[in-house]
């Protein structure tokens, strides 16, 4: 523990230059402020979630001009009356949709915009005399109902369409575009899309939209609806600060230390650029509850003391001398907890892990050194036992307690390390099955009844899936598609797939070899016999030429480039949990394994497409999420070791979140809950944040030891004090977050309830194990402490009073 | 088909053909194991026992339940395989793209590649006689083997023409069709071809043979011609003899007369299969009634066609496998099980 007298130079210090620290504070907080406002913004950068030195990103930076963004965005037009070949104006719909995204949404990548209406979507027609490869809609849109028919057959007789842009049932097609990740203006094109889906909606025409695009512009629109949850949950904790202290010092003091660290944490985000997603906007809720528990904890030991000493500058002094150990190992605790997550090698998280770290500790400013001096400031508080001896929540307190004392005693003692090795058992158990990646398939952020996920539904069920996996075909040489072993393997991986697929997730698959084969088809009379590869470089290279001399340069880049060296093979998701993810790459590995020799002409790089993507993150969250608990552990271990000088005294003040990580994880499994890139850095720092409760519980206990000597009775006088504090903070700042759970957005929602698992894990974790442990244990470095103690008070000639702070059942002697 | 076999169809009451067809879409056959993905190109019916098809990627599966369920069976070769002939219960032959020839003597429990003597593509294999058997493909290939496709000889033609199908309605007798309207007959059991005047330079896809004297060909643009003397003069069934561009049939026209790919006589009568979802019906080998597959099959191909003496099968795209039976011509894409 830090020397007392350290810590009395430094409270002596801030009360004599009171004047001149608030200067300084109000001066550091108006420069942060001025970046808060100006600078500090909740966006979304698509790059920032992708881990950039994964070889599945680095291939997808590669080649994403070549075959497309993964940020795709999906629009269907449904005919639920009737099918798309009834009427001309349905193709008039797809045109004038497909035209709006090329010309006036922002973001497109107008290379990537497809549709049935599309030049680019090509079609071979054949008849006696001849082979023309034309668009689709060849010779023009759609006006007649041979028009229609002709449409039809198009359709149906070209690869790549059915099933793909218009559903084997007739009765929908879909638009598809994609976006640059660095263009990207997501409520500008929300507003747009949602101008277009009014516009083109009737009677006879339902439009869909889904797509990641989609996705994360809906959360950026119900930002302002989150500030409404904020405000009920500030409000909430103002409300329960008030019923706690009956003061407006008890109310003021925490909510301004909680808005003080959050204008230094988001300010320092805005120094360095760090902006926030809004999808981990959770997290930042988390750290200022942490600046609250810990302003209140302060406020509450400060009453306490007050009330015995009926001295504020005494009382001052006393009070944060013996919470600024605790107070600050767990800010330190807190904030190395979250900064290990800079290991996770995803932007997002590193940002995240930098900016939290810095307002975790922007606590120490605003509790530990601003509470004294603001306490000096204000008149003292009034009536304190009056309004404690009445609370309704000190009466619960006092049933609860004889529980707490009752499990803390006798051969309860054995009981309570019984029941917390069992629960250790049971999280551990639970906790590995959780798997990383989203639990819920393509839903892991919104309501399965949100209109993005009615869409992403449809889409899947009516078309061979809303998601890709992107496998390249690198040539070793220039037109290494040219050699027909290149094809054939490219077909062979196609195939592949399809039939090794076990999850049933995959609606098809589609490449270069797709359509060369129907070219050769179409140069024998149509003959199905001939949809196959042809033997010798020479008729591959006069298909490459028939292809791309009948199509604009970049029109074929989705399948090869134009070099005719480097391919894609595209494979088609209806869904992208863990298992479908997991297989499909293990699938795609074992082909390139097993069937690729090393003089094929052509190398296979794995893996782009959402597919990929999603690959690449799961496996980053995975590696993050073990390594963080490690360094966690590790961290909190060593301060908890530097506190307390023992090992015994780390490990008794680690329980809580020893118990809490594992049975969290289990009730993610149980709940159903998505272990994804936005849930990790939740479920990361789960272990440091309620680090701080072990801390205050056991500090107190060690602090009440050296009265007589005796665990039973210090932990009876911890529960009464300490113990108190912490199940009222645990308690405020769980009725804050619980307005979070039900937020329409799922992940919100989903992770409100994780934090609140969370915290009633560590609170029940601190008071129920802590203190049996302790008086099972009894660790030496509490008598330790009681000798220095001693020693001290013999040294200063200080009359310790023996008086207990509790009341007349905490006489030395009176519990036993 | 083989010969014996042949025969049996062709004396046979086809009762289907007499109630007439009625077309059915039944839901998805499932049964353990991987789906049928690949393209199919070849049917046909080991005499009275099991039915085999063959498709893309080395594909052949077998149905003992005349194609309602199926068993993927395993063959050594990755190659698109075209056509598929059982000269008995036991002994039987693939032969596919680049030369691609198997053979099986167990009924076709187990397929061994064999020895081809040709690099190009054989689109169609045909018994002539128990082991006697022909297949033909492009470059005017033509080979011939007489101990049930163990071994091979070539006997490719000096005209380089891409042969598409033959037929073998007796031993001595047979058939061979391909592009430029080509028909080909042998009376000497393969020894020598005479080529007939068919009187189109239309590609023909398929030709089947009742006897020595009725026979049919189909080809582009929804063309069957037929035959009452041997393949020495044909009739125009349906379509015309004369080649036709797009812009000349019009868009209706060409979605009406697709290519048809596969013929399979029945009784006196035929089934023809083709593309666009067209299923051709004749119960007197002459007037033909067009089924169209229904749903979202309406458009597909099909590209082989095998009939026996209670029914039929076709085979097409995307494993696509019909069966028509008495009274109905249902639709079953089989799920067949894991090799």
């Amino acid at each position: 523990m830090l020397p007392r007298k350290y810590i009395e130079g430094y409270l002596f210090f801030l009360l004599r230059h009171k004047g001149k620290v608030t200067a300084v504070i109000t001066a550091v907080t108006i420069f942060f402020l001025y970046f808060m406002w100006n600078y500090m913004a909740v966006s979304t950068n698509f790059f920032d979630l992708y881990p950039p030195g994964h070889p599945y990103i680095q291939l997808y930076t590669k080649y994403r001009s070549m075959f497309g963004t993964a940020n795709q965005l999906v629009i269907v037009v449904e005919t639920p009356n009737g099918t798309i070949f009834d009427d001309p104006e349905t193709f008039r719909k797809v045109d004038r949709i497909t035209l709006d995204l090329l010309q006036s949404v922002p973001g497109v990548n107008g290379e990537q915009v497809l549709s049935v209406t599309h030049p680019k979507l090509k079609t071979t027609l054949t008849s006696g005399t001849g082979i023309k490869v034309v668009p689709l809609t060849y010779p023009r849109l759609p006006e007649t109902k041979e028009d229609l028919a002709f449409m039809k057959m198009k359709v149906y007789t070209t690869e790549g369409i059915r099933g793909f842009f218009v559903s084997p049932n007739d009765k929908s097609t879909l638009i598809v575009a994609g976006f640059w990740e660095e263009y990207f203006d997501l409520p500008g094109m929300l507003k747009r899309v949602e101008e277009i889906v009014a516009r083109e909606s009737d009677g006879n025409h339902k439009i869909y939209v889904t797509g990641p695009p989609v996705l994360h512009a809906n959360f950026m629109a119900v930002v302002p609806a989150m500030m409404w949850v904020l405000f009920a949950s500030i409000a909430t904790m103002i409300i329960i600060l008030w019923f706690e202290f009956r003061s407006w010092q008890g109310v003021f003091i925490p909510i301004l230390s909680g808005g003080l660290s959050a204008v230094w944490g988001l300010g320092f985000g805005g120094l360095f650029g760090l902006s926030l997603d809004p999808l981990v906007l959770v997290i930042p809720l988390l750290i200022s509850a942490r600046a609250h528990s810990h302003s209140v904890q302060s406020m509450e030991r400060f009453h306490e003391e007050y009330e015995k000493l009926k001295d504020k500058d005494a009382a001052i002094v006393k009070s944060y001398t013996e919470i600024y150990a605790p107070a600050m190992v767990s800010i330190m605790a807190d904030g190395l907890a979250i900064l290990t997550l800079v290991v996770a090698r995803i932007p997002i998280i590193q940002k995240l892990a930098i900016l939290c770290s810095f307002w975790i500790v922007s606590i120490f400013v605003s509790v530990v050194t601003l509470h004294p001096i603001i306490l000096s400031y204000v008149p003292a508080p009034k009536n304190l036992a009056t309004h404690h001896g009445k609370n309704v929540f000190a009466r619960a307190y006092d049933l609860f307690e004889k529980f707490l004392i009752w499990c803390s005693t006798s051969w309860r003692r054995q009981g309570m390390a019984l029941i917390l090795a069992v629960l250790l058992g049971v999280g551990f158990y639970y906790s590995h099955k959780v798997k990383t990646g989203d639990a819920t398939p393509g839903k892991a952020l919104l309501y399965d009844d949100h209109p993005h996920n009615v869409a992403f539904d449809f889409v899947n069920d009516n078309f061979v899936g809303a998601s890709q996996l992107i496998v390249i075909a690198e040539g070793k040489k220039p037109e290494a598609l040219k050699d027909p072993r290149a094809l054939e393997s490219l077909d062979l991986f196609s195939r592949w797939m399809k039939q090794s697929d076990e999850t049933g997730a995959i609606g098809g698959s589609i490449s270069a070899t797709t359509m060369l084969k129907r070219i050769f088809r179409t140069f024998h009379e149509g003959d199905p016999k001939w949809e196959i590869l042809p033997a010798t470089a020479d008729h591959v290279g006069q298909l490459f030429f028939l292809l791309t001399s009948n199509t604009a340069r970049g029109e074929m880049d989705r399948f090869f480039d134009m070099s005719q060296t480097n391919a894609t093979l595209t494979v088609f998701y209806k869904n992208y949990n863990h298992d479908v993810i997991k297989q499909s790459i293990a699938k795609a590995k074992e082909f390139i394994g097993s069937e690729v020799s090393a003089d094929d002409p052509v190398r296979y790089l794995l893996a782009g497409g959402l597919i990929g993507i999603l690959a690449a993150t799961n496996e980053e969250v995975e590696w993050s999420y073990r390594v963080n608990l490690a360094l966690i552990l590790a961290v909190v271990f060593i301060l908890s070791y530097l506190t307390y000088v023992s090992v015994i005294g780390a490990f008794i003040v680690m329980l809580p979140s020893l118990i809490s990580q594992p049975l969290s994880e289990a009730c993610m499994y149980w709940l159903g809950i998505d272990f994804n890139i936005n849930s990790l850095p939740v479920a990361a720092v789960g272990i440091g944040i309620g680090i701080d409760y072990g801390y205050y519980v056991l500090s107190r206990i060690v602090e009440e030891y050296p009265k007589d000597r005796d665990f039973d009775k210090a932990i009876v006088r911890a529960y009464n004090t300490t113990g108190k504090t912490v199940l009222f903070t645990g308690l405020s700042l769980t009725a804050s977050i619980i307005f979070w759970c039900f937020f329409p957005m799922k992940f919100q929602a989903q992770m409100a309830l994780l934090l609140v698992i969370l915290l009633a894990f560590h609170l029940i974790g601190a008071l129920l194990f802590i203190p049996p442990m302790v008086s099972l244990l009894r660790p030496k470095f509490a008598l330790q402490y009681a000798d220095d103690h001693d020693r001290r008070i013999l040294e200063e000639g200080i009359q310790e009073s023996k008086e207990p702070t509790g009341g007349e059942s905490l006489r030395p002697g009176g519990v036993g | 088909m083989g010969q014996e076999q042949r025969r049996r169809v062709n004396v046979c009451e086809l009762r289907w053909l007499a109630l007439g067809l009625v077309i059915a879409v039944l839901p998805v056959h499932a049964m353990a194991g991987a789906r049928i993905v690949e393209n199919l190109f070849g049917v046909i019916r080991a005499g009275t026992g099991p039915v085999f098809t063959v498709g893309q990627f080395g594909a052949a599966y077998r149905s003992d339940d005349g194609g309602v369920s199926w068993v993927a069976q395993k063959t050594p070769t990755t190659e698109d395989l075209f056509s598929v002939d059982f000269g008995d219960a036991e002994h039987g032959v693939i032969v596919g793209r680049s030369g691609v020839v198997l053979t099986t003597g167990d009924g076709g429990s187990t397929w061994e590649a064999r020895k081809s003597p040709v690099v190009h593509n054989l689109f169609a294999v045909r018994f002539a006689g128990p082991k006697h058997v022909f297949a033909v493909g492009d470059w005017g290939t033509v080979i011939e083997s007489s101990d049930s496709g163990a071994s091979w000889k070539d006997r490719t033609l000096d005209e380089d023409v891409v042969l598409t199908s033959l037929s073998w309605p007796t031993p001595g007798f047979g058939v061979i069709a391909g592009e430029f309207g080509t028909v080909l007959v042998s009376h000497d059991a393969g020894a020598s071809w005479q080529k007939q005047t068919t009187g189109t330079d239309k590609t023909l896809f398929g030709v089947d043979f009742r006897d020595e004297k009725t026979g049919w060909i189909v080809g582009m643009d929804g063309f069957i011609g037929g035959t009452q003397d041997g393949g020495v003069s044909w009739q125009a069934q349906r379509g015309s003899f004369e080649m036709q561009a797009l812009e000349t049939l019009g868009v209706m026209d060409a979605i009406q007369n697709p290519g048809f790919y596969d013929v399979a006589a029945a009784g006196k009568g035929a089934v023809v299969v083709g593309d666009l979802g067209h299923v051709l019906v004749s119960r007197d080998g002459v007037n033909w009634q067009v089924r169209r597959l229904p749903g979202e099959r309406s458009l597909s191909w099909m590209r082989g066609v095998a009939a026996w003496s209670d029914g039929a099968l076709v085979v097409g795209a995307g494993g696509l496998a019909i069966v028509l039976d008495d009274p109905e011509l249902k639709i079953r894409k089989a799920v067949p099980a894991a090799p």
